[in-house]
């Protein structure tokens, strides 16, 4: 057998932030042979970005980073390494892609200037390798100048022309488009095999694992769930996480006439959990000895990797939990009530270049647009990033004026918006509880009386009610989105504006997400319009589906009718480019 | 980075991870400036001997009675140096004080109004940052007659618009962040919006901003006693002190020194406390 690229032996990490020292890698064991993709995959806070940052060195300074076990990099060991060792490392041994590549370029350097740096080789023609149109113009230009498409290829032709033994590659796709995604991951594919590159790829989403990696290592809480190979783990998963990752992981066949399964949701982790399961508190077949016992990686029957279950025997196949939920209450839409109505809506921006008056002329973003929203009814807005589509939910929530058209709402209540970035959304200096009230003030009511309504808002989303007091900065990026949501309804709006609430998310969460937002429009006969660039979550949660290209609607109609016969071309192209675990399977 | 979910605990006020997240040095910043309020404060009984009146020879070095030794005409430099901290910290913090408030105020009406009212306030900000301050200073000085209210009438007049330029930015750039947008959609307005939502995004640079100018403040009220227009010669102002010793500095070098090294700590502190406040405030 060749000797592997990277051998990690019971890696440990403990992090501090304010004063409290987190265990965020429990160890962590495993190889990479050469030219393997292995996907690390869990939820946000189960330590797989970190093991991405321990390889190279990285770990913030001011979290005191306490590192044990041993990482050996094509047999140079890492941890406890002078600096020098460790540059020498990242110059020769390993390369990182991450999420954010404008994060990752100089701005005042041209993409030829920064590869020249980089490293030697002919900057054009590994430009041209990662599919780059005209590469030589692409040389010369100033980062800003990219779309993020093409800004992660540069990143790509960056890292990989130094011929690196091992890439890692922390979300690449997360912040692109889904026909972008398809695209960069047979890039990464492609150029793997031809240089015999190792990849780490870190992602939430096990449908991309699954149609790239070679293995898949689920991480919960900073240790190894399971590892195995991706067809194993997918099909027979052995571990209770991996088995309900995958029975949350939504798509194009998922059963959209009742609640997405999801996984139990994350309340507290225990402190301390040396002689348990870290998974206990959440797994649904668990036992008194799941409480007492630290499970170890152990061989299970049914796949060629290793699971840290005591009870993998027992571990439920992903997809039979179908049939027991409940199914959503008949649909609530009033065909004859609208909820909001936009009319050859219109909407520039001046972005283009200036001309001889020194005026920028107006890009055109949204070119008459018609759009109708029903009582009761939810439609999603599909479409890429800068096809215009947050354009007209700023402009339903009247935080844009159009510059022509007509927008009629026929409410008294103004709409309300669930962001994207939850976070970001509140204000980090007022209480939770504060925030969710803002909206009783204009009501008059007693503070006793505007606490219960905040108390019940904040049940009705599934957000502790102790957490009133509390500030965003202590819930977790989950918990403020259900604060974002409890705001908006607190005093149920007649129409809900949804601007990707969950293209940040990990598939748990997103599915929990989805379910909430589901529960709340039938339960207070909510309009709402749903702004995402996901297929799947658009036909799972919409009565319709409305497409958007370039300003213009082109396609509008019933999500199952639209998904099995798309007419526009570019509905097809977004629906060809969905990562799906049945289809990557099936090749 | 990764987040993880914990259970945050009601609100408690620990003093260990005050310490952990404001650091010591900046800790011992705040004290330091506590001190030299309560030192300024109380400076009349907390001098030795009086500082007015010659109480040993002339020009004796640091000793044991006398810590900072004795000026020109026999008065002890160590009592002196103390009423001069009030004689200089007072002021400063009051000059301060003002041009933060009425700064701040002016920046948020601003920055909240925008349009024609945010265009007719820049260009009043402007008109005071383009007069040559000193000369204005001086001015005032001049028609108000010299004395201690005057010289802090006259140096606030020119410091204010600066706090009121940085308020004006924070208001502005805040009004574009997604939780003051959020803050808009659920209905939030006037002054409400403006006094929750906007400024306490601002205190934090403003706060930083005045800090910083606690050394500039004290070289300018130097500057004016050196000129002749702060406070009256026999006035133990640490500025004026160093000023006018400034001459004999290879000679008696205690006299210029040691009240200089006060005002050192006092600007040194009060950055360091600056700089506790503004970590404080972002975790709290």
């Amino acid at each position: 057998m060749t000797e592997p690229v990277l051998t990690i032996k019971d890696l440990s990490v403990v992090l501090s932030r304010d004063g409290r020292a987190n265990r965020v890698l429990d160890g962590i064991s495993f190889d990479v042979a050469p030219g393997e993709i292995i996907a690390l995959v869990g939820e946000s806070g189960s330590g797989k970005s970190t093991i991405g940052l321990t390889l190279q060195g990285l770990l913030p300074k001011e979290s005191e980073p306490k590192i044990s076990g041993s990482v050996l990099l094509d047999g140079v060991e890492i941890v406890g390494a002078k600096p020098g060792v460790l540059r020498a490392a990242r110059r020769q041994l390993v390369r990182a892609v991450s999420q954010d590549p404008m994060g990752s370029l100089n701005p005042t350097m041209t993409i030829g200037r920064q590869m020249r740096e980089s490293g030697v080789g002919d900057i054009v023609d590994w430009l041209g390798r990662t599919g780059l149109p005209d590469p030589e113009r692409i040389a010369d230009s100033f980062p800003h100048r990219l779309s993020g498409g093409q800004r992660q290829r540069v990143l790509i032709a960056m890292s990989m022309m130094t011929g690196p033994k091992l890439l890692i590659a922390d979300e690449p796709t997360t912040a692109l488009d889904v026909t972008i995604q398809a695209q960069i991951l047979d890039l990464l594919r492609k150029l793997a095999r031809e240089q015999q590159t190792a990849i780490l790829f870190v992602t939430h989403d096990l449908s991309v694992a699954a149609s790239l990696a070679d293995r898949v290592l689920v991480l919960y809480a900073g240790r190894v769930a399971e590892i195995g190979g991706v067809r194993d783990v997918i099909r027979n998963p052995a571990h209770p996480y991996s088995a309900g990752l995958l029975s949350a992981r939504f798509d194009f066949t998922s059963d959209r006439l009742r609640p997405l399964p999801t996984l139990p949701v994350e309340r507290s982790r225990p402190r301390d959990a040396t002689n348990a399961c870290a998974y206990a508190h959440r797994c649904p077949i668990v036992q008194e000895d799941c409480t007492t016992i630290r499970p170890a990686l152990r061989t299970v029957g049914n796949h060629s990797g290793a699971a840290a279950c005591l009870h993998a025997e027992q571990t439920p196949a992903a997809t039979d939990t179908s049939r027991t939920r409940p199914l959503w209450p008949e649909s609530v839409v009033q065909r004859s009530a609208v909820a909001l109505e936009l009319f050859q809506i219109s909407k520039g921006f001046a972005t283009g270049a200036k001309n001889f008056w020194g005026v920028r002329a107006p890009r055109p973003v949204l070119k008459s647009v018609d759009l109708t929203i029903r009582q009761g009814e939810c439609v999603a807005l599909v479409g890429e990033s800068g096809s215009g589509k947050s354009t007209i939910l700023r402009i339903a929530a009247g935080l844009l004026k159009p510059d022509s058209g007509d927008v009629s709402r026929v409410d008294k209540i103004a709409p309300q918006v669930v962001f994207q970035d939850a976070v970001a959304a509140l204000t980090p200096w007022l209480s939770v509880g504060e925030q969710i009230g803002e909206r009783l003030r204009p009501l008059g009511l007693s503070a006793e009386e505007s606490r219960r309504r905040v108390a019940e808002a904040m049940e009705l989303v599934g957000l502790d009610v102790g957490l009133m007091q509390a500030l965003p900065s202590e819930l977790s990026g989950g918990q403020c989105q259900r604060a974002v949501v409890a705001r908006a309804v607190v005093v149920p709006p007649k129409l809900l504006l949804c601007d990707e609430p969950i293209s940040a998310m990990d598939v748990s969460l997103a599915a929990t997400t989805l379910n909430l937002l589901g529960d709340l429009r039938r339960r207070f006969g909510m309009a709402m319009l749903f702004v995402t660039h996901d297929l799947a979550a658009a036909r799972i949660i919409a009565d319709r589906i409305a497409v958007l290209q370039h300003g213009e609607l082109v396609e509008d109609g019933d999500p199952d009718a639209l998904i099995a016969a798309p007419k526009a071309a570019y509905t097809r192209a977004l629906i060809a480019a969905m990562p799906s675990l049945h289809t990557e399977l099936a090749q | 980075m990764t987040d993880i979910a914990v259970v945050p605990a009601r609100h408690r006020f620990n003093w260990a991870n005050f310490f952990r997240r404001v650091g010591w040095l900046e800790t011992v910043g705040i004290a330091g400036v506590l001190l030299i309020t309560l030192v300024a404060l109380f400076a009349p009984w907390l001098t030795p001997f009086d500082p007015q009146l010659r109480v040993d020879a002339a020009y004796l070095p640091p000793t044991m009675a006398h810590w900072f030794g004795t000026d020109e005409i026999g008065r002890d430099l160590f009592s002196r140096v103390i009423l001069g901290v009030q004689y200089t910290w007072l002021p400063g913090l009051g000059v301060i004080v003002f041009s933060l408030v009425f700064g701040s105020i002016i920046g948020l009406v601003a920055g909240a109004a925008g349009g024609r009212i945010d265009m007719v306030i820049q260009r009043v900000i402007e008109l005071f940052l383009v007069l040559p301050s000193t000369l204005i200073a001086l001015a005032v000085v001049a028609a108000l007659g010299p004395g201690l209210f005057n010289t802090m009438i006259a140096i606030a007049i020119f410091w204010w618009p600066w706090y009121a330029r940085i308020s004006r930015d924070e208001i502005r750039r805040l009004q574009t962040r997604p939780h003051v947008e959020a803050a808009r959609v659920a209905g939030v307005r006037g002054p409400r919006l403006l006094l929750r939502y906007l400024l306490p995004g601002a205190i934090p640079s403003l706060l930083v901003a005045a800090t910083l100018d606690v050394a500039n403040i004290i070289m300018t009220m130097s500057l004016m006693s050196f000129l002749g227009l702060g406070q009256p010669a026999p006035a133990p102002e640490l500025g004026a002190m160093t000023s006018r010793a400034l001459d004999s500095l290879t000679v008696y070098w205690w006299l210029p020194i040691l009240p200089a090294v006060v005002i050192f700590f006092m600007c040194l502190l009060a950055n360091l406390a600056g700089d506790g406040i503004r970590a404080a405030l972002r975790g709290a």
